[in-house]
């Protein structure tokens, strides 16, 4: 199409040029496919599992391996953003993202997406290792086909098994220090796993509507609103001691048992106020414990870095004790 | 004997014949394709430069080399 009998759109340039099939996407449009938010956790949880590792990485293939895990994540971000531009576009949240407003189109998300899965993976094997190559491979498969493609639209419990996804990278950051698995990134992996589903069904109970308007079936579209903050309740009391656990194990100092024993409380009784909260402080109550909940991981995290950062730092074994470390596999 | 290539008729329209813009819509354009050019750009320089820096550390192992 040619733009010779287009009247100039004054409001918005991009309207006719896009309808001219050009692109007019910018560099930021293309980083906010890559869901930096939820980059940031991941790059975070990585990070801790790979440091976490009792064996060292070379700085600059630790960078690497962060990198390519980080980019990974952004990849199966674009191609969720590319898969649900539909839904996206009817949901008050993300009807700006990039997809849905038009300023990347569909086709370009996809192939963002798909080759920045494909250089990530096999950066990650060529630069480090294929074992943790392999996993990351696996994470991008799981939240692209299996949480996206699949989860997503047919089941409320789309959240707690696609949570998986998101909860891998500690994982992967450690299989690429070691090569293998263990008990201590497996637990950190538990942690994330466990804290998904009251973190997004916090926030699937303030945009409901939203949900429900899309045909997305967010646990109170479909057991209803009772029903999720119980639920919530249960995961926040199953989630406040295995927060602790590293701490219990050996695997994090004092000041992590501190955080988590302080912040799983926080978390459980903000859990019981939600679960006992009028119709009218709902959602308050269920904004108070999404921003609580974000805080609460960041916090855990947080602190494992910390503490391992010190204690390599200053040499400072005793703060961070180290027994009862696992090695499963090679 | 000579054989003669057959000349169109008319030009054959091709998918990058300059497409007209009002000078606002150019500028646009302009902006953002010079946004994606830069970050491109960069986001290559920083893949080239790891993969050198990886191939020292991993390939040859110049910078394990014992003094």
């Amino acid at each position: 199409m040619s733009l010779t009998d287009a009247t100039p759109n004054v409001a918005d340039p991009s309207l006719s040029l896009r309808q001219a099939g050009l692109s007019t996407a910018s560099a930021r449009d293309y980083l906010a496919l890559l869901k930096p938010r939820v980059m940031s956790l991941v790059v975070l949880t990585a990070l801790v599992g790979l440091l976490a590792a009792p064996v060292t990485l070379h700085p600059v293939l630790a960078f690497v391996a962060i990198l390519c895990i980080a980019i990974g994540a952004g990849a199966s971000g674009a191609l969720n953003m590319w898969y649900d531009a539909d839904i996206d576009a009817v949901m008050g949240r993300t009807a700006s993202r990039p997809v849905p407003s038009g300023a990347v189109q569909p086709r370009e998300a996809l192939a963002f997406g798909l080759v920045l899965s494909v250089f990530s993976v096999i950066t990650l094997g060529l630069a480090i290792n294929w074992a943790s190559a392999s996993f990351l491979a696996f994470t991008i498969f799981f939240y692209a086909v299996v949480y996206t493609m699949w989860l997503k639209r047919s089941t409320p419990q789309n959240i707690v098994i696609g949570g998986a996804a998101g909860a891998f990278p500690p994982a992967v950051g450690w299989m690429a220090a070691t090569g293998s698995l263990a008990l201590e990134p497996i637990l950190m992996v538990a942690i994330i796993f466990m804290w998904t589903p009251p973190h997004f069904w916090a926030l699937a109970l303030l945009k409901a509507e939203d949900y429900g308007r899309a045909g997305v079936p967010m646990m109170p579209n479909v057991a209803g609103d009772r029903s999720t903050r119980l639920q919530i309740f249960v995961y926040a009391l199953l989630l406040a001691p295995l927060g602790v656990l590293p701490a219990v194990l050996g695997y994090a100092g004092a000041v992590y048992a501190l955080v988590s024993a302080v912040g799983g409380a926080l978390f459980v009784v903000q859990a019981h106020r939600l679960m006992k909260a009028s119709d009218q402080d709902r959602n308050s109550a269920a904004g108070k414990l999404f921003g609580l909940s974000i805080t609460y991981l960041f916090a855990l995290f947080l602190t494992m870095l910390a503490e391992d950062s010190i204690s390599r730092i200053f040499g400072l074994e005793w703060l961070l004790p180290s027994a009862l470390r696992i090695t499963v596999g090679g | 004997m000579a054989r003669t290539r057959p000349q169109p008729a008319e030009p054959v329209p091709t998918d990058h014949e300059p497409v007209p813009m009002t000078e606002e819509e150019r500028s646009h354009f302009h902006q953002q394709r010079r946004s994606r050019s830069v970050a491109l750009a960069v986001a290559l320089a920083v893949v080239v430069i790891l993969f050198y820096v990886v191939s020292l550390i991993q390939g040859p192992g110049i910078l394990n080399r014992p003094m």
